[in-house]
């Protein structure tokens, strides 16, 4: 892909004469600040890498507070269903409902085919 | 003994480990931050890009697929998408062209002169090319990346990433030419 050392050095020398074509020299010089690029890549320095390790710590800490949170919340759900299971089962329905429209387990669901049935007939 | 993979330590640091977060730093900081400097022209900048690029990768950790794409050419595209954000959102500037750089007589100074004056030239030379093809020619001319990781990184094609590279190589040659005298680039 790109020129040898040598070869750019003899480029570059070329460039001086008056015929060389234009399209050539572009690309030698292309090569040439290229090459000069390629040879100087930036290093990041120490205050970026510690705003980077900083910003991994700070990241972590958040998603850790969420997971905590999150089982945390998970926790109380369960419990607290638990609790409404073992000591009131069925108390969160039927508390909401007035006594006259109290229904029957028959209520439930079932008995419409059979009623249907019995029309029928 | 091996150092492990990328995506090995990248699930580590999901996990908790937070000693796993160095080493991808060191490995990935350094070319962000070069695409970025070259993409940006503007150091303070880059910084700011390679932070956040990594910062997004911190975010992503949990939900990374090992496998399905190189954690480079990830950092890669998101890099080149915060600089395009920024270059969109920038005020045309002019490069200073060296005119803070001193007068010293000793060759070696005047050769570091030289080497800014020509460095400063590339550095302008990139910032005329269009924005894809700029990003193409510092993917594969300088940071030397293949074409298909390069086509991953701007969702392109490897044959689009061709085209890109080649016109911007072109494009930089032709810009340059006309500075060469002022690079010195003339035989006495």
């Amino acid at each position: 892909m790109s020129m040898n050392e040598d070869d750019l050095v003899a480029g570059l020398r070329d460039l001086g004469r008056p015929d060389l074509n234009d399209r050539l020299a572009g690309r030698i010089l292309a090569d040439a600040a290229l090459e000069m690029a390629r040879r100087e890549t930036p290093g990041p320095s120490e205050m970026l890498m510690a705003r980077i390790a900083r910003d991994a710590r700070t990241e972590a800490g958040r998603r850790r507070r969420f997971e905590r949170t999150a089982v945390g919340a998970l926790a109380v759900a369960c419990a607290a269903g638990l609790a409404v299971g073992l000591f009131d089962p069925g108390g969160l329905v039927t508390q909401n409902l007035a006594p006259a429209a109290a229904y029957t387990v028959e209520d439930l669901g079932g008995g419409y085919d059979f009623q249907y049935a019995g029309l029928l007939e | 003994m091996t150092e492990p993979s990328d995506d090995a330590l990248l699930a580590a640091y999901a996990s908790g480990d937070l000693s796993a977060a160095a080493p991808l730093a060191r490995r990935h900081a350094p070319r962000v931050l070069s695409v970025a400097q070259r993409m940006l022209g503007d150091a303070a900048e880059a910084e700011d890009v390679t932070q956040e690029a990594l910062l997004r990768l911190w975010k992503i950790a949990p939900e990374w697929e090992p496998g399905r794409a190189k954690i480079s050419t990830w950092l890669y595209r998101v890099a080149s998408n915060l600089c395009t954000d920024r270059l969109r959102a920038r005020k045309p500037v002019q490069p200073l062209e060296g005119a803070n750089l001193p007068h010293a007589p000793g060759p070696s100074v005047v050769d570091e002169m030289q080497d800014g004056q020509r460095r400063l030239a590339l550095e302008e030379a990139l910032s005329h090319l269009p924005e894809r093809q700029r990003l193409a020619v510092v993917l594969r001319h300088i940071e030397e990346l293949p074409n298909p990781e390069i086509a991953d990184s701007m969702g392109v094609s490897v044959e689009a990433v061709e085209s890109l590279t080649a016109r911007g190589r072109a494009a930089l040659g032709r810009i340059l030419t006309g500075r060469k005298e002022a690079l010195g680039y003339v035989d006495e």
